[in-house]
């Protein structure tokens, strides 16, 4: 738990400011036509955006446990023995390079993929009403194809276990909300410059994690020394 | 490949490396990514599209010369302040600048107004001063929305880094320092590095994340008074000084943590602040954008987009069904239905063709039309009415005045009471970390904004929905004394009634045999060649064409008379009994009598020394009159109908309405003396008539109500414009103001309990810097929060 805590923290702040920065300019329009068929009034209508964030989070947690569990099978957790050294030091690789397309330092394209069957389920959801819409098009939005989702998820690969990962995931999607609340309700978005700047922000927390991650690896293997502050690991 | 800076169609983000491309209706559109594509393709096929695009898509349009006095007031929009008492400090540097007059700011309305000497004074260098202390203000010319966007930004960012990295600290805190500040072992090696990362950690949400109460208190300091900042910002600064000394002097317990959860708080309380300003001028902000800024104008025979400024009188412009009118303009071709709610509150659709004129920010919802402009943008009735409004939220109704002068006071009180707080916890053998975390909490625990935030969000939102629904309110004194109001004087006619005088029936001689309906198309053909206001009602009421007729003739005060129907056709005469030359009694001229008792105007019309049939006429009641009178009266206001028509029409008039109270032939320095009368009585009297014809009495009232209608708003002076007709809007607006009223005196209330309470429990050490800090935004955003409360119908 001690080692996860930077992690954590980490992840809220991706959460909150890629968030704000990417998630509101995609899945915000997403979110705002959901918000649009929800037939109540104002404040009224969050109580429906709860249970849809819900159950995008919760989408989230169980691909977070899956990531965090398969990791652990490979011997992540306080301690790495060395193939979890060298796949951590892949991962970190891999969520270095993710961030710098992200921030457009590499000529990366964003994270594409997701079927055409994503768009006829979209379509269907939203004709209906009601919670059980809210559910669906909330877990469907878990599986839309995100580059910070799949970030967090390298990152907690190395989280050393299933309930870490799902609880990273949990923290990482609680840091959403707030900006996809607002967006949903209709009160306003922030202008592209700004939304620029916020998921610069976040890639560059997320290349942060995984450069710890290379780190850690590297220690693990004893390459390089390791520190720690007090009961507090920082590679 | 494409040129660098390309951004996707949806997210608004730039586009890395090749963009997604996809087809709509004919058009191609560019994404950063496929996610982003599908939820645009999902967004077009639900018709949804216009209604999820986060980019914003009217520019605002800038307002042109603010007709006021020149050169002795000027109105000006001003952004960055985070409290009242910003509002309070920008006064206080006005103020003291050479030849200025007065001043007033207006935190919720963010708008301002200074009087001063033009000989002495220039606006412009005195907005610089303000903007040289982080202001951003500008005079209301150029004033645009897109100030708001960045203040709001501003104050987010700072938000978002006290989160991101005061979390950073609270997990450090939580799971290292008080674990091992709590087993006592707070001077180890290891710890104090741990003080120094956190340290580090503090910094940015100190500085920056802080920036604007620091900024504040500064501002404060050099308009030599204190505000709810300086309190704020001395509580942070202490503590963060006091553990940057420990931290080098490496003994000693750090309190970082109360340094950012305080600046977390109090951000926070800010940032929900800003959003409820701007609920509160949600109001107001839809008059501002209902001008489009794009207008499709006829150039060389084409039909082109063009900036709505540039469009000149006499240009011929296409508005398509759906859009909003761009400016003032006479139609030319085109009929269609024109919903003028936003303008005049009005909900049903008025229907205008060739001819009529239609307004900037109406809706066109059927039908397209072409018109020519009449009315630059910058001059249209919606520019005039939004500079009206614009200027009433500038002014500062005395209340506000007093509380903030309060509330300087009381700032100044607590900076007193911590200093003694310390002193008394040091004094009696307490250490200086536990005294200085006492005094902070003090400073941090008091809520001076909620006194400087009890009236301005209520004004500005009482505004606001006065506005919207077709009142505007001059001065906004008047929202005090509306709700006090005890007395109603009315003006008769155009106010209680229609002001046109129409036809009620016409009664046949059955001797003579005509229908009604004949009766009328004969009266209407000779009165057709008439200007006389009696005609005009004749010719209106006419059922059919009118029958050619020849040969006029008119004679003052009694009557008209011309041929009817070619040559051979009669003289017919239209006109006074004594016009048609006989008088007489009889079934018809008793009901002449009747008639006229009732207060109608009685015209006969006949040929030779024949009387074949009376008209008559009056002017007809408003029909919201009756149901406004009995609200007012349920109100218990006393209501009075002073008029300058002769007492039998107007005992007509109140008998039909119910009034008990009247008098008739009033000269307007009669109306002047009624009023004044009450008033010394000890009544609030409110008046409502004609701009013109009571000035005097209208100056005199408490609350002067006149109604604008299709005139223009620049010329009228009174306290409240009806845009409208209906009389209900003044039990309607009595009772906005009573509400208002109650709960600006609730915020005071709780102003003072609050403060009474929580400011002895602070000096007594029962709270803490941290709970202190989330007391105090959460009184302030009850504050604003009961302000809001005035946004949900008024009945």
């Amino acid at each position: 738990m001690d080692s996860n805590i930077g992690m954590y923290s980490i992840l809220l702040s991706a959460g909150l400011l890629g968030s704000i920065g990417h998630c509101m300019g995609m899945c915000g329009p997403l979110v705002a036509m959901v918000g649009l068929r929800i037939e109540r009034r104002g404040l009224a209508k969050i109580p429906y955006f709860l249970l849809y964030h819900g159950a995008r989070i919760a989408v989230y947690c169980i691909l977070g446990a899956a990531a965090g569990g398969l990791g652990s099978l490979f011997g992540f957790g306080p301690g790495l023995n060395r193939i979890a050294s060298l796949i951590s030091i892949a991962l970190g690789t891999g969520v270095i390079l993710l961030g710098m397309g992200y921030l457009g330092w590499l000529p990366l394209g964003r994270v594409q993929g997701g079927g055409a069957w994503l768009n006829r389920a979209m379509n269907q959801a939203i004709a209906y009403k009601g919670y059980k819409n809210m559910v669906l098009l909330g877990a469907l939005n878990g599986l839309l194809p995100c580059g910070l989702v799949y970030s967090s998820l390298l990152i907690l690969a190395s989280s050393g276990g299933a309930l870490p990962g799902a609880l990273g995931m949990l923290i990482f999607g609680a840091g959403t909300v707030p900006a996809l609340l607002v967006i949903g309700l209709g009160a306003g978005a922030l202008s592209a410059k700004t939304r620029q700047l916020l998921a610069h922000g976040a890639g560059f927390l997320i290349m942060i994690t995984g450069l710890q991650l290379c780190l850690r690896g590297a220690a693990a293997l004893g390459v390089l020394p390791s520190l720690k502050l007090g009961g507090f690991v920082l590679w | 490949m494409v040129a660098a800076k390309e951004s996707c169609a949806l997210c608004g983000l730039e586009i890395h490396g090749s963009p997604v491309l996809q087809d709509f209706a004919g058009e191609e559109k560019h994404f950063c990514c496929q996610g982003c594509a599908r939820i645009y393709q999902v967004a077009h096929e639900n018709n949804m599209l216009d209604q999820v695009l986060t980019q914003p898509k009217h520019k605002p349009l800038k307002f042109a010369e603010i007709r006021f006095k020149p050169g002795e007031t000027a109105y000006f929009s001003i952004r960055g302040m985070w409290c009242a008492g910003c509002a309070v400090a920008a006064e206080h540097v006005l103020k003291h600048q050479e030849g200025i007059r007065n001043v007033d700011v207006s935190f919720a309305a963010e708008r301002g107004r200074i009087q001063y000497d033009p000989a002495v004074a220039d606006p412009n260098s005195i907005l610089r001063s303000l903007n040289g202390l982080g202001y951003r203000s500008s005079l209301l010319n150029d004033a645009s929305d897109q100030s708001a966007e960045r203040g709001r930004e501003h104050t987010l960012y700072q938000l978002l880094t006290a989160l991101a990295f005061g979390m950073q600290v609270m997990f450090f805190y939580l799971e290292l320092l008080y674990p091992l500040y709590a087993a006592g072992k707070s001077d180890t090696p290891d710890v104090r590095r741990l003080h120094f990362i956190v340290w580090m950690l503090t910094t940015p949400v100190f500085f920056y994340g802080g920036y604007s109460f620091l900024l504040g208190a500064w501002r404060a300091l050099r308009a030599r008074t204190a505000t709810m900042d300086t309190l704020v910002a001395m509580g942070t600064l202490s503590a963060y000084s006091y553990s940057v000394y420990v931290t080098l002097s490496g003994k000693g317990l750090v309190y970082f943590d109360s340094v950012t959860m305080i600046t977390t708080f109090v951000m926070v309380g800010r940032y929900l602040e800003t959003l409820g300003g701007d609920a509160a001028r949600k109001g107001i902000r839809k008059l501002l954008n209902l001008q489009p800024s794009e207008a499709w104008l006829k150039v060389t025979g084409k039909w082109k987009e063009v900036p709505s400024d540039a469009l000149k009188i006499g240009d011929m412009i296409l508005i398509k069904p759906g859009q909003r009118v761009p400016a003032d303009a006479e139609i030319q071709e085109g009929q269609a239905a024109i919903d003028e709610a936003l303008l005049t509150g009005e909900s049903t659709p008025v229907g205008k063709g060739p001819g009529d004129i239609i307004f900037a920010g109406t809706l066109v919802t059927d039908g397209a039309l072409t018109c020519g402009v009449r009315r630059l943008t910058h001059e249209t009735r919606l520019a005039r009415i939004t500079q009206l409004v614009e200027q009433t939220l500038a002014a500062k109704p005395p209340l506000q005045r007093l509380a903030d002068k309060a509330s300087a006071y009381f700032t100044f009180g607590i900076l007193g009471i911590s200093i003694l707080t310390f002193l008394g916890w040091w004094g009696t053998g307490h250490d200086a970390a536990r005294s200085l975390l006492t005094a902070v909490a003090v400073l941090v625990v008091a809520c001076p904004c909620a006194l400087g935030l009890a009236t301005p969000f209520a004004l500005t939102i009482t505004l606001g929905r006065a506005a919207e629904s077709g009142l505007l309110v001059r001065n906004p004194a008047s929202l005090e004394t509306a709700a006090r109001i005890n007395c109603m004087a009315f003006d008769k006619t155009g106010t209680l009634t229609r002001g046109a005088i129409a036809v009620t029936s016409a009664e046949a001689n059955p001797e003579v045999g005509l229908e009604s309906g004949e009766l009328l198309s004969l009266a209407a053909s000779v009165e057709q060649f008439s200007e006389h206001p009696l005609a005009k009602a004749i010719v209106a009421a006419c059922p059919g064409p009118l029958a050619p007729a020849g040969e006029f003739q008119s004679l003052r005060g009694m009557g008209a008379s011309a041929r009817v129907g070619g040559q051979e056709g009669r003289r017919v005469m239209v006109g006074s009994l004594r016009f048609l030359g006989e008088e007489g009694s009889g079934a018809l001229e008793a009901l002449a009598q009747a008639r006229s008792e009732r207060g109608e105007s009685v015209i006969w019309v006949g040929w030779d020394s024949v009387k074949a049939g009376l008209i008559a006429l009056r002017d007809a009641p408003n029909p919201s009159a009756k149901a406004a009178l009995s609200r007012l009266r349920q109100a218990g206001v006393r209501l009075v109908m002073l008029s300058g028509d002769n007492p039998r029409t107007t005992r007509a008039i109140a008998a039909e309405l119910g009034l008990d109270e009247f008098e008739g032939d009033c000269t307007p320095a009669d109306k002047l003396k009624h009023i004044q009368a009450w008033q010394a009585k000890g009544e609030k009297v409110g008046m409502i008539g004609d701009g013109v014809n009571d000035a005097p009495a209208l100056a005199q009232a408490d609350l002067s109500v006149t109604i604008v209608g299709g005139t223009d708003v620049a010329g009228e002076t009174s306290d409240v414009m009806l845009m409208r007709p209906d009389l209900e809007l003044i039990p309607w607006f009595i009772h906005l103001c009573q509400r208002t009223h109650r709960v600006i005196l609730q915020n005071l209330a709780w102003a003072f309990a609050y403060n009474l309470v929580v400011i002895p429990m602070a000096a007594f050490g029962v709270i803490s810097p941290v709970i202190a800090s989330v007391t105090m935004a959460t009184s302030s955003i009850l504050v604003v929060g009961n302000s809001l409360r005035l946004r949900i119908r008024n009945r």
